[in-house]
C-alpha cells in the first residue's frame, strides 16, 4: 500500500490540504474558502471555526481522491499564517476573530514597543534582529491589553493559525516558535521578562513551544472522525507559512534565490550566516537550517494585489472563467499580454496595504502613475503585475546587498508562480533565471518534509531536500525588456521616498469622516 | 428676423439660426478631421471648415426665407494660424492653437524677447498656443511657404473673409498671437521683429460684433444666404460659449464640464495672469480670464468605457455617492491628457494615490470627480491670489447634470454653486447673439435669457474641511512628482 504524507496550510483566504508521497510527489489537493472580514479600516480578521471547517472540507477531498484512497497515511505536517493570532479559552473556545497578519491596527502599539525597545528590537529579545511592527505579537498583546482586557481576562491561551488545527485535531494546545516572532526569543524559545512587563500580558498564556518537527500529538478519535482519517496519526507541530515555504523550496546552501509568490511575497536569498549588526530595517535576517541563513523581505501585496485588481475590475474575466475552462487570473494575464513591457508608460505601486519591505511603511498606499488617457484596462492589468514584480525586484536586489551575494536563480513557487506570463515578467523584470517547482504550492512540501521528518521517514533535512524538491521549468530574462523595465525600476524606487509623507496625511484627512453611507442628494 | 451663427471647432462645424427673441429656430453639424501628421502637430484644412459651414448654413436656412436673416457671426479656434498668399487663398493647412511642434522656436523666441517683457506688454508667455514661434517654424522648414506668405489670419477670420471679403483681425486672434500691445492696442514691434514679419502682414483689428462686411454674390450663392447680408467680425469659441453661458458682469466664473474643463471669469480691465488665458469679451468692457483643463468629463467617459461599459452614470454616481467625500484616502490627478491651465505642462500625467485593498471602482470614480473638482479650485486660487475674487460660480455642460458632482464642486470650492440650464448650444449660439446685437435685433443684456438658473448647491462643512487637506496633497503631489512625468516614455526604445 502506497504511503502518503498531509500537508495542511491555513491561508488568508482559503485553507489547503495536499497528499504527497515521501518523494515529493504531489498526489492531490483541495482547498476551501473562507471570507476575511474588514470590520474597520486597517482591520482584518478571520473566524477559526471557519479554518476548521474548511480543513475538514479539503481534507475529505483529498482523501476521495483514488490516488489517496488506497494508500496509508503516515503524518500529518502543519503550516499557517504568521503573527495571526487566536485566543481561546480553557475549554479551548474562541473568544474573538483571529487578528491576522494583514492587520495593522496596532500601529501605535508598535511605535510604543519601539519607543522602549527600539526597531528593529535587539537580538537578547527575540533571538534576531526582529522589526517592531504592528503585526508582531508584542504589539498585538499591547493592543489587546488596552483594547480588549475582557478577552485577555477569559484567555487560557494565544496560538497562533495552525496551532489552531493542531489543537483541533490533536486536542492539544502547543506552539512553535516561528509563531511567536516578535515575543518569544527565536533562540532560547523563551519570552523575554521586560517584553512580558511591556504588554502585560501573562506568559501562562503561551503554551508550550515545540520544534517544527516534534510531534504536537496524534490525531484523536473525533478528529479522525471529522476528516475521514485514521486516529493516532502523529501531527507535526509544523511552522509559518513562509518558513515552511523556505523549506520546501529546498534552501539548503548559500547563494539561493526564491520568491515566495503568495497573498504577500517573501523574497530573499540564503547566505552562510546572518550579517553581522542585524538586516536594515524591513528585512529579515535569521538563522534557517544548519549552515543556512535566510535574509529576506516582504512585499505586503503580492497576489494580493492582483487578486485586488481581479475583484475590482476583473469582472468580465470572472464571469468568462468558467466557460472557457480556466480562472480569471489566467484570462486576465491574456489580457496583460496585449499591452506591451511597462504598459506603455504606466507604473503601479503595489503598497496597497502597506509595505514591509524593503521601505518598512505601514501607512504607504498604492498608486498608480503614469495615467493617460489611451490607457486601457489591458495597461492597467500589466502594470499591477509589473508594478509587484519591481518590488520583488526591490525586496531581492536589498536582500542581496547586504548579504553580498547574488541569485542567478530565483526559485519561485506557490499561487503567483500559476501565473508563466508573471513568472516571465519577474525574470524580465529582474535580470535573473526563474525556475518553477514541480509542485508549485512549495509550502506543501515544506509541511510534508517536516511530516516525514516527524514520523522518522527521513532524518535530516538536506536528505528530505534530495528527496522531495524538484525543479519543473526555467524561464530566462529577455535582456532588452529587462532594459525597458530597469529604466522604469528608477522611477518606481523615487515613488515611495517622494510620497511617503503624503501618505499618512492622507489617511489622516479621510478618516472619521462624519457623513460616511450618507448618501448625497440626486 | 433671424440671425445666423457658425463654429468652426475642432471636430465639427455647427450652425444656429436665431429668431428675433433669440431663440433656436434650427441648429445643424457637420464633422471634419483633426489632421495629425506627427506626434505633437495639429493641423486643420481650412477648405474642410469652409464645406462645413456651407453645409450647415444651407441646413439651417432650408426652408426659410434668408432675407429675414439679418447678420452672420462665425467663430472658431484662436489662435489658430492661417497663411494666405496674395490671392487671400490659403498656402498650406492651418496650424492649430495647440499644436506643440515649435519646441526650438519658443526657446528662440525666449532668447531674443524675454518673457517678463512679453508678458507685461501682451498678457501672454513663449508657450506653444502663441504664433511668433510657429512662424518661426515656416520659416526654418517650409521657406518656401514663408515666401509666398502674404498676410496672415485665424480661423474664423479667414472663414469671414471667404463669406464677405473683409480683411482684418479679430481682438482676440490679436490678443492670442502674444504680438499684440494690448495697452497701446497696437502690434508689438519688438515681437514682429523677431521673426521678420513686415507689418503689411497683419490686418486691421476688429472687435467682435463690429459689422465687418456683406456676403458676397459667389458667398451667397453656395450658402443660400442673401448677398449683402451683414457679417460681424466674429467671436473666439470659448468667449463666444462663455457668453451664451451668460457671463456677464465682472467677479462672475462659469466652470465648465465638457469633455475638457473651461474655467471662464470676467473681470473689467485688461489683467493678464501668467497661469491662465486672457480674453476681450465679446461684451463691451469685459476681459475674461480663462483657463481651460485638458480633461474633465472625458475622464468619466474613459473610466466608464475601460472599467464599466454599459453602465450608466447615473448608477456609477449613485455608487460613488455612497462614499464619503476624500474617497476613503484617495486622491487624483486628472492630468491624463497633460494638463494646460494653470500648470501648462504637457508632460504632467494622470495619477491615482492612497489605494488599499478595501478600495472599489466606486471610489476611484468618485476620486476621478473631486480631482477634476480639485483642477477648477486650482484655477480659482491662482485667481483669488492675484486679486480676483470670485462672486458667483456658474457650473454648466454635461458634468452640471450630475447632482453628486455639483456637491462634490460646491464643497472642495467651499462655496455656493449655481448650475446653469441651457446654454449648450456653445459657441454658434454666442456668435449668433453677438450678430444680433450688431444688427440692432436686441441688447446685450438679453444674453441671460435663454440661460436659467436650475439650483442652487451649498458646500457640506464636513465635506469642505476634508477636501481642504485633500486639495493640499493634490498639489503636492503633483509637485512632488512633477520631474518624474516626462520619464513615463509611451514607448519605450528597445536596444538590441
Amino acid at each position: 500500500m502506497a504511503e502518503w504524507l498531509l500537508a495542511l496550510d491555513v491561508g488568508t483566504t482559503s485553507c489547503k490540504a495536499a497528499a504527497l508521497t515521501p518523494t515529493g510527489q504531489l498526489l492531490a489537493s483541495a482547498v476551501a474558502g473562507y471570507p476575511v472580514q474588514r470590520p474597520m479600516p486597517g482591520w482584518v480578521e478571520q473566524n477559526p471555526d471557519d479554518w476548521w471547517n474548511a480543513a475538514r472540507t479539503a481534507v475529505r477531498r483529498v482523501t476521495e481522491d483514488p490516488a489517496v484512497r488506497t494508500g496509508r497515511l503516515c503524518a500529518v505536517g502543519l503550516s499557517g499564517m504568521a503573527t495571526t493570532h487566536v485566543i481561546v479559552d480553557s475549554a479551548g473556545r474562541v473568544l474573538r476573530p483571529a487578528i491576522l497578519w494583514q492587520d495593522i491596527r496596532a500601529v501605535e502599539e508598535a511605535a510604543e514597543l519601539a519607543g522602549t525597545f527600539g526597531s528593529p528590537a535587539p537580538e537578547d529579545l527575540f533571538g534576531a534582529s526582529i522589526p517592531m511592527t504592528a503585526s508582531v505579537q508584542a504589539s498585538r498583546m499591547l493592543w489587546l491589553a488596552k483594547h480588549e482586557p475582557e478577552t485577555l481576562s477569559l484567555a487560557a491561551a494565544i496560538i497562533g493559525s495552525k496551532d489552531y488545527l493542531a489543537y483541533r485535531l490533536t486536542g492539544e494546545l502547543s506552539t512553535d516558535i516561528t509563531s511567536c516572532l516578535g515575543l518569544a526569543n527565536l533562540k532560547t524559545g523563551e519570552i523575554h521578562r521586560k517584553v512580558a512587563a511591556a504588554t502585560g500580558v501573562d506568559p501562562g498564556l503561551f503554551p508550550r513551544r515545540l520544534a517544527p518537527r516534534e510531534v504536537a500529538g496524534e490525531v484523536s478519535r473525533q478528529a479522525a472522525g471529522e476528516l475521514g482519517l485514521p486516529h493516532g496519526i502523529p501531527v507535526a507541530s509544523g511552522m509559518i507559512d513562509s518558513w515552511c515555504n523556505m523549506l520546501g523550496v529546498g534552501l539548503d546552501r548559500p547563494g539561493m534565490g526564491w520568491d515566495t509568490a503568495g497573498t504577500a511575497e517573501v523574497v530573499g536569498v540564503t547566505s552562510a550566516r546572518p550579517p553581522s549588526g542585524g538586516p536594515p530595517k524591513g528585512l529579515s535576517a535569521l538563522p534557517f537550517v544548519t549552515g543556512v541563513a535566510v535574509v529576506y523581505g516582504v512585499t505586503q501585496s503580492g497576489c494580493d494585489s492582483f487578486e485586488w485588481f481581479t475583484q475590482a475590475f476583473g469582472e468580465a474575466e470572472t464571469a468568462q472563467a468558467g466557460s472557457r475552462g480556466t480562472t480569471a487570473y489566467r484570462l486576465l494575464d491574456e489580457l496583460a499580454a496585449t499591452s506591451p513591457p511597462g504598459a506603455r508608460g504606466l507604473l503601479f505601486l503595489p503598497y496597497l496595504s502597506g509595505e514591509r519591505s524593503p521601505v518598512f511603511d505601514p501607512h504607504a498606499a498604492g498608486v498608480f502613475m503614469g495615467i493617460r488617457r489611451e490607457h486601457t484596462r489591458a495597461d492597467f492589468t500589466r502594470a499591477v503585475l509589473e508594478g509587484v514584480a519591481f518590488s520583488v525586484r526591490h525586496v531581492l536586489e536589498a536582500s542581496e546587498s547586504i548579504t553580498g551575494l547574488t541569485a542567478d536563480r530565483i526559485l519561485v513557487s506557490s499561487g503567483g508562480a500559476k501565473s508563466c506570463f508573471w513568472n516571465q515578467v519577474k525574470a524580465d523584470v529582474t535580470g535573473r533565471v526563474f525556475a518553477t517547482l514541480a509542485v508549485t504550492d512549495a509550502g506543501s512540501v515544506g509541511a510534508a518534509m517536516l511530516a516525514a521528518l516527524a514520523c522518522g521517514h527521513m532524518s535530516t533535512y538536506g536528505e528530505a531536500v534530495a528527496t522531495m524538491v524538484h525543479v519543473r521549468e526555467t524561464l530566462d530574462p529577455r535582456s532588452a525588456d529587462h532594459e525597458v523595465y530597469t529604466d522604469l525600476f528608477d522611477t518606481y524606487k523615487l515613488l515611495h521616498p517622494r510620497l511617503k509623507e503624503l501618505f499618512p496625511r492622507l489617511r489622516r484627512a479621510t478618516e472619521n469622516v462624519p457623513d460616511r453611507g450618507r448618501k448625497e442628494p440626486r | 428676423m433671424m440671425t445666423l451663427g457658425v463654429d468652426a471647432g475642432t471636430t465639427a462645424c455647427k450652425a444656429v439660426l436665431l429668431d428675433d427673441h433669440a431663440r433656436i429656430v434650427a441648429e445643424a453639424e457637420h464633422p471634419h478631421d483633426l489632421v495629425n501628421l506627427h506626434p505633437g502637430w495639429a493641423e486643420e484644412d481650412p477648405e474642410d471648415w469652409w464645406r462645413g459651414a456651407v453645409a450647415t448654413a444651407r441646413q439651417v436656412l432650408a426652408g426659410q426665407d434668408p432675407s429675414g436673416v439679418r447678420a452672420v457671426g462665425i467663430s472658431g479656434m484662436v489662435p489658430a494660424l492661417v497663411l494666405l498668399d496674395g490671392n487671400g487663398n490659403p498656402i498650406r493647412r492651418s496650424i492649430q492653437q495647440n499644436d506643440a511642434r515649435a519646441v526650438d522656436e519658443i526657446r528662440f523666441c525666449k532668447g531674443r524677447l524675454p518673457e517678463d517683457d512679453l508678458f507685461r506688454r501682451t498678457g501672454a508667455t513663449w508657450n506653444q498656443q502663441v504664433i511668433p514661434p510657429k512662424l518661426q517654424w515656416i520659416r526654418r522648414h517650409e521657406p518656401e511657404a514663408w515666401r509666398k506668405t502674404h498676410r496672415i489670419c485665424g480661423s474664423y477670420e479667414h472663414l469671414t473673409q471667404r463669406l464677405s471679403g473683409a480683411i482684418y483681425t479679430e481682438a482676440n486672434w490679436a490678443l492670442e498671437s502674444g504680438m499684440w500691445d494690448a495697452l497701446e492696442e497696437t502690434w508689438l514691434a519688438p515681437v514682429l521683429d523677431i521673426v521678420d514679419l513686415p507689418p503689411g502682414a497683419l490686418s486691421p483689428v476688429r472687435r467682435a460684433h463690429e459689422i465687418v462686411g456683406e456676403v458676397t454674390g459667389r458667398a451667397a450663392q453656395e450658402t443660400g444666404l442673401r448677398a449683402g447680408t451683414r457679417v460681424v467680425a466674429g467671436s473666439a469659441d470659448h468667449i463666444a460659449a462663455a457668453l451664451a453661458a451668460g457671463l456677464a458682469a465682472e467677479g462672475e466664473a462659469v466652470l465648465k464640464f465638457g469633455g475638457a474643463g473651461d474655467f471662464l471669469y470676467a473681470v473689467d480691465g485688461f489683467r493678464p495672469l501668467r497661469e491662465m488665458f486672457i480674453d476681450y469679451h465679446d461684451l463691451p468692457g469685459l476681459f475674461v480670464i480663462n483657463g481651460c483643463m485638458a480633461t474633465s468629463g472625458s475622464l468619466v467617459k474613459w473610466f466608464r468605457d475601460q472599467f464599466h461599459a454599459g453602465v450608466s452614470y447615473a448608477d456609477l454616481d449613485l455608487a460613488a455617492a455612497s462614499i464619503p467625500p476624500g474617497s476613503d484616502g484617495l486622491v487624483l490627478l486628472p492630468y491624463f491628457l497633460g494638463e494646460k491651465t494653470p500648470l501648462h505642462d504637457p508632460e504632467a500625467r494622470g495619477t491615482v494615490l492612497g489605494l488599499t485593498l478595501s478600495h472599489t471602482p466606486a471610489h476611484i470614480y468618485r476620486a476621478i470627480l473631486e480631482g477634476v473638482a480639485f483642477a477648477f479650485r486650482h484655477h480659482v486660487e491662482v485667481l483669488e491670489a492675484a486679486g480676483h475674487p470670485v462672486a458667483r460660480f456658474y457650473m454648466m455642460d454635461g458634468g452640471a447634470r450630475s447632482a453628486l458632482w455639483r456637491q462634490i464642486t460646491a464643497s472642495v470650492l467651499g462655496r455656493e454653486v449655481c448650475h446653469l440650464e441651457g446654454g449648450h448650444a456653445g459657441s454658434a449660439y454666442g456668435v449668433a447673439f453677438v450678430a444680433g446685437v450688431a444688427a440692432g435685433l436686441w441688447p446685450w443684456e438679453r444674453v441671460r435669457d435663454q440661460v436659467r438658473i436650475a439650483g442652487v448647491t451649498q458646500p457640506d462643512a464636513a465635506a469642505v474641511s476634508v477636501y481642504a487637506e485633500t486639495y493640499a496633497i493634490y498639489r503636492e503631489t503633483y509637485r512632488r512628482l512633477q520631474d518624474l512625468y516626462p520619464k513615463m516614455r509611451r514607448e519605450h526604445v528597445v536596444r538590441a
